[in-house]
């Protein structure tokens, strides 16, 4: 099976900062027992076929086979989206179930699925776990149970259904603003999680017309415009602000792909044109946020995906050469172009049953040496809990910057961190 | 329910915070206040313990199990039936005991987590049964207590630093030294019965060798040797090992020599020690003109 149209650049650009991984987990108000998951993840990993593959290298390309090797799950560990080996790390497959006594986490290579992809299936792999502990979880359309049937749809790569041609799609902007290494990196990823009353964010930004999503952006770039004033002393080296947000695309295109189907859109501000008020910046993320998420222009990036692949030079052209290739293209037009990333999977609804098990869910986004600090966000129960994932060893600013303007805002914030109180001392 | 807030962010901290995570203020408040962890952290400390469950059976590894078992037990019925056949000329304890230890190798593999050290773990006192079955068949244990040794010493040296976790590394590596020290005196008991040369020769010797190299370390500890550096100290503790254990054999058989076949090595020995002396000295000396930290 090959890798669908936006899982191809991540196989060649994983790096040891740049894992290409991200995490849900499901807390839980009942004990998990490893033995109770494993057979759960066995049930469910049935259901999902598409999921029980490994990651091989081709001639020209990289491509999926079937896994049938034993599954496993894994204790938790104290740093989320670690590098994921196509060989070694999961028995060879690209998912890590991880647990806890009260904690359910699935950790995903991205070239698998997005987040979801890996939401059903973990919703699912949940639901069974509920199932064998004697709950009655009610039906869901995001949570597949093991002998329902399974839809050629799920498997399938949208991109190529929803792919008209078009010529001349290619444009590349200027690279933006990035956060420095002072104080050094790490690759275990450092988690910084807030956790806000979805309300108090409904209140705040429909008092501005915007959207939730909308608001979040507009604090990352209004804090990230504060931390490139404070480290850079001459406005004329200011760069443009830019946030990446991924779009879940398949209600506009209508796919039920369980698959990569998400597109990136690049919203942000041009801090050379001097400093923006919070206002400003809202005004400018609601405007193209807006102008992005629709069908046509979606579709001309879906094109811009599956045009390169389609290519004849880069379809006959050997991995070996396309590797490199695909790297510079990926750290060059890719991770350049914007400054941080928000994934926000949203309000997510839980069937009853599940419902009053389910305390919190998290979402982690592995972050990279060019973006290094990166959001993910998921709302459950009334609370959205969004964690900064940072590969930065010390240096907090960013998220401090975000969270203390929501709460000068009147939004109160929870935070928690992985962080070890020892590591911050030696500052 | 108790929680902290920090004074700089206005953050609420979650309870049993020691310190803000976000500007690292410290939390100076009552502990009814701070309150203690409550839930499940945001991660699992570093350390914790935890295992990981695999899918142990599936029904290929089932299927071979079930294979595996199958021919051992038509083996043992065969073995039987052939030494009843035969009467008292066969004796079926040997092959029988081969035969289950064989099976063993292969389900351990099927039922034991497939980490090095665990594997290793098992197939140790595997091999030790099968070797002493294998020489018990005359119901004494003779060459079997020296291969047994072995057998144990490897565990010693090539599996259980494994075990060790990677910050305690000056116990695993304590481990196999000591390890290798008492391996001498217990093959010398076990074969001669007595404490001859293990405690004039090969003891000795391996002290000679673990000195050169205890150096060797010393210098990497405080310094940054080159990779020349490192090799020829290699080699120049081979050649002492080699010099130290031609000389305490002489000394053992009360010769007059101080050394016999192994003074041309000992010969390079010195030429290489004076090498890697002239090479440190030079080194420093460079570098202190040069104005280089060293």
């Amino acid at each position: 099976m090959p890798l669908d149209n936006s899982a191809i650049i991540y196989p060649p650009t994983v790096a040891r900062y740049n894992t290409h991984t991200f995490r849900l987990s499901m807390d839980l108000s009942v004990e998990v027992l490893p033995e109770r998951l494993l057979t759960a993840l066995e049930h469910v990993v049935d259901r999902f076929p598409y999921f029980a593959v490994s990651l091989h290298r081709g001639f020209y390309w990289y491509y999926f086979l079937p896994n049938k090797a034993p599954l496993a799950v894994y204790p938790d560990a104290p740093h989320p989206c670690g590098y994921i080996h196509p060989k070694r790390s999961a028995n060879g497959y690209l998912f890590k179930v991880r647990y806890t006594n009260r904690r359910i986490a699935v950790e995903y290579f991205h070239a698998l699925t997005d987040g979801t992809g890996g939401l059903v299936f973990l919703k699912s792999l949940v639901a069974e776990y509920l199932k064998l502990s004697g709950f009655d979880v009610e039906p869901d359309d995001q949570v597949k149970l093991p002998g329902s049937q399974v839809e050629s749809e799920e498997a399938e790569d949208s991109f190529e259904r929803f792919y008209r041609p078009l010529k001349s799609v290619f444009g590349f902007e200027t690279s933006a603003f990035h956060m420095s290494s002072d104080g050094g990196l790490t690759d275990d990823v450092q988690v910084i999680s807030a956790r806000i009353l979805i309300e108090d964010l409904k209140r705040v930004s429909a008092s501005r017309n915007v959207t939730i999503t909308e608001y979040l952006v507009a604090e990352l770039i209004d804090a990230m415009q504060r931390v490139q004033e404070a480290n850079i002393s001459a406005p004329r080296r200011y760069k443009p602000i830019r946030i990446s947000v991924p779009v879940n695309i398949r209600k506009v295109f209508g796919s039920k792909s369980l698959r990569n189907f998400t597109l990136f859109i690049v919203v942000g501000i041009d801090a050379r044109l001097g400093h923006y008020s919070f206002d400003e910046i809202l005004n400018q993320v609601m405007h193209q946020m807006r102008s992005e998420v629709n069908a046509k222009t979606l579709s001309k990036q879906v094109a811009r995906n599956v045009a390169g692949r389609r290519n004849f030079a880069i379809r006959y052209a050997p991995l070996v050469f396309k590797n490199p290739l695909m790297k510079l293209l990926s750290d060059s037009y890719g991770d350049a172009i914007y400054s941080t990333t928000i994934s926000n999977i949203g309000n997510v609804s839980l069937p009853k049953g599940m419902r009053e098990v389910v305390d919190r869910l998290d979402f982690h986004l592995s972050p990279s040496k060019t973006n290094k600090v990166s959001c993910g966000a998921i709302g459950a129960n009334g609370y959205l809990t969004w964690s900064f994932t940072s590969i930065l060893r010390e240096n907090t600013m960013f998220e401090r910057e975000v969270l203390t303007a929501l709460v000068e805002k009147g939004i109160p914030v929870e935070v928690a961190t992985n962080r070890e109180p020892d590591e911050r001392e030696e500052r | 329910m108790h929680m902290a807030y920090c004074v700089r962010c206005g953050v609420k901290l979650e309870p049993g915070s020691t310190e803000c995570p976000l500007c690292k203020t410290k939390v100076i408040a009552p502990d009814d206040v701070v309150g203690s962890p409550q839930g499940a952290p945001l991660f699992p400390a570093s350390g914790e313990d935890g295992r990981t469950v695999y899918q142990r059976l599936d029904k290929n590894r089932k299927g071979v199990i079930e294979l595996v078992i199958a021919f051992m037990a038509i083996a043992t019925i065969t073995l039987v039936i052939t030494s009843f056949a035969l009467g008292a000329s066969f004796s079926p304890w040997l092959p029988i005991g081969l035969v289950i230890l064989g099976g063993s190798y292969i389900l351990v593999a099927f039922f034991v987590q497939p980490i090095y050290t665990r594997i290793a773990s098992w197939y140790v006192p595997i091999t030790v049964v099968l070797l002493a079955i294998i020489d018990l068949n005359d119901l004494s244990l003779s060459w079997s207590v020296a291969a047994i040794l072995s057998v144990v010493l490897y565990w010693f040296v090539a599996v259980v630093p494994w075990i060790f976790p990677k910050r305690r590394l000056k116990e695993a590596v304590a481990t196999s030294v000591v390890a290798v020290a008492a391996y001498f005196p217990a093959l010398d008991a076990a074969v001669s019965g007595a404490l001859d040369w293990s405690l004039e020769i090969a003891l000795p010797t391996y002290g000679v060798v673990l000195a050169s190299l205890g150096f060797l370390v010393l210098r990497m500890y405080k310094g940054k040797p080159s990779v020349t550096d490192i090799v020829l100290s290699l080699i120049l503790s081979a050649c002492w090992g080699v010099v130290a254990g031609d000389f305490f054999h002489l000394r053992s058989i009360d010769a007059r020599k101080l050394l016999s076949w192994s003074s041309s090595v000992f010969i390079v020995a010195v030429c290489l020690l004076v090498f890697l002396t002239l090479n440190v000295t030079l080194r420093r000396v460079r570098n202190y003109f040069n104005n280089r930290v060293v």
